[in-house]
């Protein structure tokens, strides 16, 4: 994750300035992520999955929590406007006495590009550089393009197991965001 | 066999009583019954575990009746306390229980027990599974003066505990000790302990959450107590060795789950003059908060 707010701090009148800036200029109610599928090993019982379900729901923004202890996966239905991270949901699973492993994404924000870099902004601040996956190379590279900075975009991605903070995407899919 | 019968009723008739009167309660979690296994409670996460147990010797019975709550303090280290539910008479039990820890999650008869649980080990193979190993520390205070006539002090428990989950398998290996401190001139035994279990899970109840879960056990509980002291003299109508086998079963449906097993001796050696123990069973009622 890219903060711009440490930025910030050291200057805060240019900071208030580029945060109404922000503010006046970004469509409402585009949330950050969307949903998310998150591989957790080490459930085996009811309870565990009990435990997850009613931690992972406290996070503010959370609307739906399942858990399947079957696939080992718990899937995160998230409210649009919410500020939840990869690392706080991996936070949760950490404390919950299990081990966060990969999870597939969908997460909105403002395209923006830096050099070849494609990066996601999201409402909260995070960035998110788009790693393309190579199956998915050259349809995902064309639809990209057709997108110009700033535009609402809505990536379907893979988040890799083991990393502390989630910088990277590994996008299978972009789409353009209507709201 | 009518100790064995009488013991069953009782305990059938208790499970009853108690089903009316109680409110939902956290357990040993996915483990065994009897033997120690290596419970799992998020932080901030706490849980409450009521227990049945019942012991039939040749010329006796004892009850017990306890409550053990827990607390997550860290994802790795929980906190414990477990107490007898019924203040001042603590539980139904005999003059002279067996020496045993009971169900060895859990303090003796007659005992308040504090303790620390610190899961030091931890390994995620694969889906469901886990590999864990957990150190255990706990000091118990009784709350009767005497025991059949010796000196009843305050006492040291530390084990440990080794084990592997899924969502099929199930078993634990543990190890432990109970050092009883003086009381006046007299000093309980200590007790060391070995405790096993296997579980399996059928693939009728391997659907998935929240669907019912249901899997059984084998366990296996050995006990070797020390000889009593009294008035600084060791009684040799004490102590001894005591194997027992049995099955159990662990039901569990989202943050509630109830278990039940029964042990049997198959061996036991006990010193000088003592009633061998016959059967062992405990009903146990649980929910994660």
């Amino acid at each position: 994750m890219i903060a711009n707010a440490q930025r910030w701090t050291h200057r805060p009148h240019l900071g208030l300035v580029s945060l109404l800036l922000v503010a006046l200029a970004s469509t409402p109610a585009a949330a950050s992520l969307r949903q998310v599928q998150h591989e957790i090993r080490g459930m085996d019982c009811a309870p565990c999955a009990y435990g997850m379900q009613k931690s992972l729901r406290k996070l503010d923004g959370v609307e739906d929590v399942q858990v399947s202890l079957n696939d080992a996966m718990g899937t995160l239905t998230l409210a649009p406007g919410n500020e939840v991270t990869f690392e706080q949901i991996r936070d949760v699973i950490r404390k919950g006495g299990f081990k966060p492993m990969a999870a597939t994404a969908r997460v909105a924000g403002a395209l923006k590009r830096d050099g070849d870099q494609v990066i996601l902004t999201t409402e909260s601040g995070q960035e998110y550089r788009l790693e393309i996956a190579k199956d998915a190379r050259d349809a995902l590279s064309k639809r990209l393009q057709a997108f110009s900075e700033g535009s609402r975009i809505l990536v379907t991605a893979r988040v890799p197991a083991g990393t502390e903070q989630v910088q990277h995407l590994q996008a299978r899919d972009v789409t353009g965001v209507s709201e | 066999m009518r100790n064995r019968n009488t013991a069953m009723r009782r305990l059938a008739l208790l499970a009853g009583l108690w089903a009316l009167i109680s409110s939902p309660a956290f357990s040993a979690g996915h483990g065994p019954a009897f033997a120690l296994g290596t419970p799992t409670l998020g932080q901030g996460a706490w849980s409450s575990d009521t227990t049945m147990m019942n012991l039939t010797t040749e010329e006796d019975e004892a009850f017990m009746f306890r409550e053990m709550l827990a607390y997550g303090i860290t994802e790795d280290l929980t906190a414990s306390l477990s107490f007898p539910l019924i203040a001042g008479s603590n539980d139904l039990k005999a003059d002279n229980p067996p020496r045993t820890r009971g169900q060895v999650m859990m303090g003796g008869f007659s005992e308040v027990e504090g303790g620390l649980w610190w899961r030091f080990h931890k390994q995620y193979p694969g889906e469901g599974q886990r590999y864990e190993s957990t150190f255990y520390i706990n000091t118990a205070v009784p709350i009767d003066e005497e025991r059949g006539g010796i000196g009843v002090g305050p006492s040291v428990n530390a084990a440990l505990a080794t084990g592997y989950a899924s969502r099929t398998w199930y078993w634990w290996a543990a190890a432990g000790y109970q050092h009883y401190f003086e009381r006046g001139n007299d000093r309980l035994g200590g007790l060391p302990y070995l405790t096993g279990a296997i579980g399996y899970r059928p693939p009728l109840f391997q659907q998935d959450y929240p669907k019912p879960d249901l899997r059984f056990f084998l366990e296996t509980v050995a006990e070797f107590p020390e000889r009593d002291e009294r008035n600084g003299r060791e009684l040799q109508d004490s102590g001894g060795t005591v194997v027992l086998a049995g099955p159990s079963v662990l039901g569990l449906f989202g943050k509630y789950g109830a278990e039940a097993g029964v042990l049997f001796p198959v061996h036991e050696d006990l010193n000088g003059d003592q009633p061998d123990e016959t059967v062992r069973a405990t009903l146990d009622f649980v929910v994660w908060f």
